[in-house]
């Protein structure tokens, strides 16, 4: 029992350890623009549907100007972004069936 | 014989353009209704709707400071119609009303001859048209506001178009709003585009959105005669007969669609462009509802 306490510890160890690495690993110029590629389409898509939130594309904007001096900001302003455009598609799909019932009758 | 045939023929064909131009407006026109009869009631006795409309404010305030009952024209004055306090502040605001400057330099840049010696009035020989826009062009097949109004009739006299929302634009749409004082405003769907138009202003309305996911009818129909901290909210109904406006907030007039591009960022959508197609399509549904209201604009909010 001790043993198998042991061995679960030490690999759960392990793969905490791994996710530190990787958390504090170099990000690549190709993940940032990739990220903030993914977040233009995305808001591109919730803009022409008119349901962008307010602050979604300053985000990438931002992201755009500090891709080179502050990739990780970058990423995070972009992967920000992009919940944002999601979010607001996925809540336009949702709202789309109820708006009606709004509608004094 | 061929006289007769052509009467028939004329006859039925105004006759069918009268029945095509009224069944476009049938579904605005039922909601119309529904719209005013939602306020009436509401507002008939606001005590005794309390619960219903008012949970949340005590019966001594709906007794103090609630104005009721509030006909159909009574619905105005925005939250003027039913506030009590807002209306006495109001009252004391106009004394020396705010939107009088802009009105005068509106008054003279109207009459200002253009560089070719023309002047708007070439353009607006009556002013007193404000009860029709915005109004749906079916040649264009599409939606004209009085601001663009302007501007294209700037355009034509070959000046430079003014800027929508706000400056010398709302001061001359002001004057055209003060001549048309009295008007009842009358917005009509002549097309199955205009009818698609006013559909989609309407799905603006009461569609949430933004990160704060609210509508503008959660606001201005469902919360309307509630407060949002210590301002009042407006009823939906009425909300386009006072512009443009002078707001205090923005220390100076704006037009409709500058309030309505507002209002729509006030919710976290992303603020939309004047002159857009959902901002033009939100006021023509919204100034729809207010059919028959007499206009009273410009005039002063907070």
């Amino acid at each position: 029992m001790k043993k198998l306490l042991l061995i679960s510890t030490i690999t759960v160890a392990l793969f905490t350890g791994c996710a530190m690495k990787n958390q504090n690993a170099p990000i690549s110029s190709t993940d940032v623009a990739a990220a903030i590629a993914s977040a233009q389409t995305k808001y591109n898509l919730a803009h022409e549907e008119m349901v962008a939130w307010g602050k979604t594309k300053s985000l990438i904007v931002k992201a755009k100007k500090l891709a080179a001096t502050d990739p990780k900001k970058a990423l995070a302003l972009a992967n920000e972004a992009a919940y944002q455009a999601d979010t607001a598609l996925a809540q336009s799909a949702e709202f789309e069936k109820t708006w009606r019932a709004a509608v004094p009758q | 014989m061929l006289k007769k045939l052509m009467k028939i023929t004329l006859i039925s064909m105004i006759g069918g353009s009268i029945l095509f131009a009224g069944s476009f407006n049938a579904q605005a026109e039922k909601d119309r209704k529904a719209f005013v009869k939602y306020f009436e009631k509401k507002f008939e006795n606001p005590v005794k709707n309390q619960a219903e409309y008012f949970p949340y404010v005590t019966k001594a305030e709906l007794q103090n400071k609630y104005i009721s009952p509030i006909s159909f024209q009574g619905f105005q004055d925005g939250p003027l119609s039913w506030y009590k306090p807002s209306k006495e502040q109001f009252a004391e605001i106009n004394e020396f009303a705010p939107y009088e400057i802009p009105l005068d330099d509106g008054i003279e840049l109207f009459n200002k001859p253009f560089a070719n010696g023309k002047s708007y009035s070439n353009c607006f020989p009556d002013q007193s048209i404000k009860q029709n826009f915005p109004y749906y062009d079916t040649k264009r097949d599409d939606i004209v506001t009085i601001g663009m109004a302007v501007n294209e009739c700037r355009v034509k006299n070959g000046e430079k178009p003014l800027k929508y929302g706000k400056g010398d634009l709302a001061k001359v749409v002001a004057y055209i709003a003060f001549k048309s004082r009295g008007q009842k405003i009358n917005i009509t769907i002549p097309s199955e585009n205009a009818a698609k138009a006013y559909e989609a202003g309407k799905k603006l309305f009461y569609k949430q959105r933004g990160y704060l996911a609210i509508s503008c009818n959660e606001c201005h129909v469902q919360s309307a005669g509630k407060r949002i901290r210590a301002e009042a909210l407006s009823p939906a109904l009425g909300g386009t007969t006072h512009m443009p406006v002078y707001r205090v907030k923005w220390g100076g007039l704006g037009t409709l669609q500058r309030r309505l591009a507002g209002c729509v960022k006030d919710t976290g959508s992303e603020k939309p462009k004047m002159q857009s197609k959902p901002l033009k399509e939100l006021a023509y549904f919204l100034t729809y509802m207010s059919n028959g209201m007499k206009l009273n604009g410009p005039d002063t909010r907070k």
